[in-house]
């Protein structure tokens, strides 16, 4: 039976390099000849439709013989809405149409709405599109959206479809793991870093042309850091005469400021980083709690007293954030690889402004014992992914569609799109975009990408290393994987903990008013407002808000991940 | 008999007016749709909401979310912050377009009084958004206001950051933004004033002071109460626009009101019922001060919404 169904495949396959082959010679037009080819397919694979009964088949393009239509709620990535108003508008979306035979029809949120709320209205409204992509953003949980009949449970279907998923869940377990929720379900095709290097892009970084011109080293310890900023901070390197640099600037999304330096101090202040906690010895801590909390904030208050942290830091929006480094005041700061370096580095007015303008990733800090921490990287699974719903009626189908991106080709496909047309392989078989995408008129680089590919956009699946490689404009950017990658992230809390839905509940509505309060609490301990001896008084009035509750619901889930993964 | 009598006057009244009733629908349609309607929504504070259930077939939780918010932590922060903003932003920015308007009343040159008007209307119709930027922009430490200070040899001030800056930086933009505005009603209310009163006044010899005191005043003081009743019934529902636009982590102390507490628990975390119940509260307690507030004006003034 398995063996008939290759070699079914396989004819199908061939079939269909013939016609269309034979199209191309002759004088009829594409699309006829892509009608009449999938009409020879529809014949000879129509005996096809019992499915395995073990084990995912391998499959072929086109998924349909008789071309069929899937709805798909997908947010319309910025980068690819300022030249076209849909995603079916994409070149790549069309081609992949053409040689699957499944149109999506994208359903994509007003940009001016959130994609959770988007997401949570047409939930409500009980009318879903076949697929949903940011799944994880509706405010129930992949469980409940299972259980009440909104999304299927796609483990079986994978099971029964997902060739390539299929293997890359035997490659790659721990990403089996993550993708699993509280119930053992699979409620997405999920999105994937399956390169290391695809999950580094963020760390701390330095105008390394101040260091020069200093006769400075990258800082390697929380002293020589100090030693550093203060040097920034008095010994004038934009040159201006005065002492305005900034050495540090953060700002007010706190993903951007003084809580990233707590990393240095080897331990996790970023609330939005798992409720600000970091595995201590096997147990899930809270930054308050942490040893080196104290250490933390009495440097940051040293620092920001003796003006070495931007003293606006908590005001300051992303815009006038970065005005700051472009005007030659900030000196170190915590930024993205693209967004950060490479944005600035991009923007920066290097013919009216007297510097040798430079940034460069740096390190985390080394600690006390001897180790580097990280807490920022990503995981393999980067809570994103399509979800099909219950309302689609091509199950089969639509779990091939999204297959084939886990796929080599499908991989390339997404990112470059189709050789020839938008990309060319090099002697060294690495794809390159060709003149279309890097030529285009009047959109950069990434902008073209999103308009002919799906590179770095939904509903793409892999997030691709040739991808990363293509966009990157400055060695700079690659420096960032070498900087950060050898810290060790054995005190980073796991992503992709799991909680009831009960759990999940009690965890959201306990940690709502203790991040409000830790977060005050802690800018009045690093402005000075607050005397760093009323620190048993905050640790106190953490717990009298439920703190112990709290993470003792976290440690539970973390001791059964630990479990799942020994 | 009666009865009749009654729906066919109804329906009279309906045929004769049919204009006017046309007129009022757009106004009637937008509160049924986006305000009496959502009412129905209400419950969900008395339910464990989930939107996969749906409304209906959510769990009741009795009074679950009312009593997390009564022992929140927050609490009393919260309506003190709210009642303080509000109630110093009333106290100051109620006042403020009368007095613009009484003062515009008495300037004589046209285009003098134009300009004012003009120039004051301005700020209210620049987008909130745009409006904060421009605030936070002036506030800065090295911003227009931080200038002048340090120009008269004055300590900078970061009052973004500073608590105890945050409420005079809101009520003070706040007359900025809509004192123009606000004044229409009252010059439109003066241009109603009997000019026959004035020339008595003149008359009897009246300075321009005693005609200000003793007619203006009175003249617009029923369209004052009226305004006035209605702010206060507002007095717990501050829009969380702007305080959410200006305020961050460092201010929370006082800037941290109901409405921007509801957005953060309620968009931002997606606790919908506990956000629901927390906003029900705030609008019980604004319908009480408004029936309040109206009741004392009855009593007082002998003028009243109802």
């Amino acid at each position: 039976m398995k063996h008939t169904k290759r070699l079914l495949a396989l004819l199908v396959a061939f079939c269909l390099i013939m016609t269309s082959g034979a199209c191309s010679g002759g004088e009829n037009s594409s699309s006829q000849g892509s009608e009449s080819s999938k009409q020879e397919v529809s014949v000879s694979s129509s005996e096809e439709s019992t499915p395995a009964s073990q084990g995912p088949e391998a499959y072929s393009m086109p998924i349909c013989e008789e071309k069929i239509s899937l709805s798909l709620f997908s947010g319309l990535d910025s980068k690819a809405s300022v030249s076209i108003g849909t995603m079916e508008d994409n070149y790549t979306m069309q081609y992949y149409e053409s040689i699957s035979g499944i149109h999506i029809e994208f359903f994509h949120p007003s940009s001016a709405t959130s994609i959770g709320e988007a997401l949570n209205v047409m939930i409500s409204s009980g009318e879903y599109t076949d697929m949903i992509g940011s799944i994880m953003n509706a405010s129930d949980g992949p469980d409940t959206l299972i259980e009440n009949g909104v999304i299927l449970r796609l483990n079986e279907p994978i099971d029964q479809y997902g060739y390539y998923l299929g293997q890359i869940f035997e490659e790659y377990p721990e990403f089996y793991n993550q993708v699993l929720t509280y119930e053992g379900n699979i409620a997405l095709y999920p999105t994937s870093r399956l390169d290391p290097s695809t999950r580094y892009f963020e760390s701390f970084v330095i105008r390394q042309d101040w260091l020069d011109q200093l006769g400075l080293e990258k800082p390697t310890t929380v002293d020589e850091w100090y030693t550093v900023l203060k040097a920034f901070a008095t010994q004038d390197p934009n040159g201006n005469g005065q002492n305005d640099e900034l050495p540090f600037v953060g700002n007010s999304n706190e993903q951007m400021g003084v809580y990233r330096l707590g990393a240095l101090f080897g331990f996790n202040a970023c609330f939005y980083k798992e409720y600000a906690c970091s595995v201590l010895d096997g147990k899930i801590t809270f930054a308050s709690e942490a040893p080196q909390f104290e250490d933390y904030i009495t440097t940051m208050a040293r620092w920001y007293a003796e003006g070495l942290i931007d003293p606006e830091y908590a005001s300051t929006d992303a815009t006038s954030w970065q005005e700051k480094v472009l005007s030659d005041l900030g000196g170190c700061f915590y930024g993205k690889m693209n967004g950060g370096i490479g944005t600035l580095l991009g923007s920066y007015d290097y013919e009216n402004r007297d510097s040798d303008f430079n940034l460069e990733p740096l390190s985390y800090a080394v600690t006390d014992d001897g180790a580097s921490y990280d807490f920022y990287s990503q995981e393999i699974f980067d809570q994103g992914g399509i979800a099909v719903s219950t309302a689609c009626e091509h199950i089969k189908e639509a779990v091939q569609w999204l297959d084939y991106m886990y796929s080599d080709e499908g991989q390339i496909m997404c990112s470059f799109g189709e050789e020839g047309v938008t990309f060319a392989y090099d002697d060294q078989g690495v794809p390159h975009y060709t003149e279309m995408i890097t030529e285009a008129e009047n959109l950069s680089l990434v902008q073209a990408i999103a308009k002919y590919t799906m590179g770095g956009i939904a509903p793409r699946m892999v997030n691709d290393i040739y991808y990363w490689d293509a966009v990157m404009s400055y060695d700079q950017q690659r420096m960032v994987y070498d900087a950060v990658s050898p810290s060790s992230t054995e005190r980073k809390v796991p992503q992709s903990l799991k909680y009831s839905m009960e759990d999940q509940d009690r965890l959201t509505m306990l940690m709502g008013d203790i991040q409000t309060y830790y977060q005050e609490t802690l800018n009045a301990f690093i402005m000075g407002t607050k005397p760093i001896s009323e620190l048993q008084d905050f640790r106190d009035t953490l717990k009298s808000m439920g703190l112990e509750e709290a993470i003792g619901i976290m440690q539970a889930s973390y001791d059964s991940y630990i479990a799942n993964n020994a | 008999m009666r009865k009749k009598n009654i729906g066919r006057r109804i329906l009279r009244d309906f045929v004769f007016n049919k204009y006017n009733y046309l007129l009022l629908a757009p106004a009637l349609i937008y509160y049924i749709v986006f305000h009496y309607v959502p009412m129905y929504g209400a419950q969900i504070a008395f339910r464990d909401y989930y939107v996969t259930k749906g409304i209906l077939g959510s769990d009741w939780a009795g009074l679950k979310y009312f009593e997390q918010f009564f022992t929140s932590y927050y609490f009393e922060r919260l309506i003190t912050n709210t009642v303080l903003l509000s109630g110093l932003n009333i106290l100051w920015g109620f006042p403020a377009p009368i007095l613009l308007a009484l003062l515009l009343n008495e300037v004589r040159s046209q285009l003098f009084k134009k300009s004012v008007q003009t120039i004051t209307y301005l700020p209210h119709f620049i987008s909130l958004v745009v409006a904060c930027g421009i605030i936070i922009d002036f506030t800065k430490q090295n911003g227009l206001i931080n200038d002048i200070i340090a120009f008269f040899g004055g300590e900078r001030i970061l009052f973004l950051q500073s608590p105890e800056w945050f409420r005079p930086v809101y009520i003070i933009s706040g007359i900025w933004q809509e004192i123009g505005w606000g004044s229409i009603i009252y010059l439109s209310a003066i241009a109603g004033i009997s000019q026959e009163l004035y020339e008595a006044a003149k008359i009897d010899g009246a300075s321009r002071w005693k005609e200000t005191l003793h007619i203006t005043i009175p003249g617009i003081m029923e369209t004052i109460i009226i305004l006035l009743i209605l702010r206060v019934g507002k007095l717990m529902s501050l829009g969380y626009e702007k305080v959410l636009l200006l305020y961050n982590e460092t201010t929370y102390k006082t800037a941290d009101i109901i409405s921007t507490y509801v957005y953060r628990r309620g968009i931002q975390n997606a606790e919908y019922s506990f956000a629901s119940a927390v906003d029900l509260f705030n609008s019980v307690i604004n319908m009480a001060l408004l029936l309040i507030v109206n009741a004392i004006s009855k009593r007082v003034q002998g003028s009243s919404l109802f």
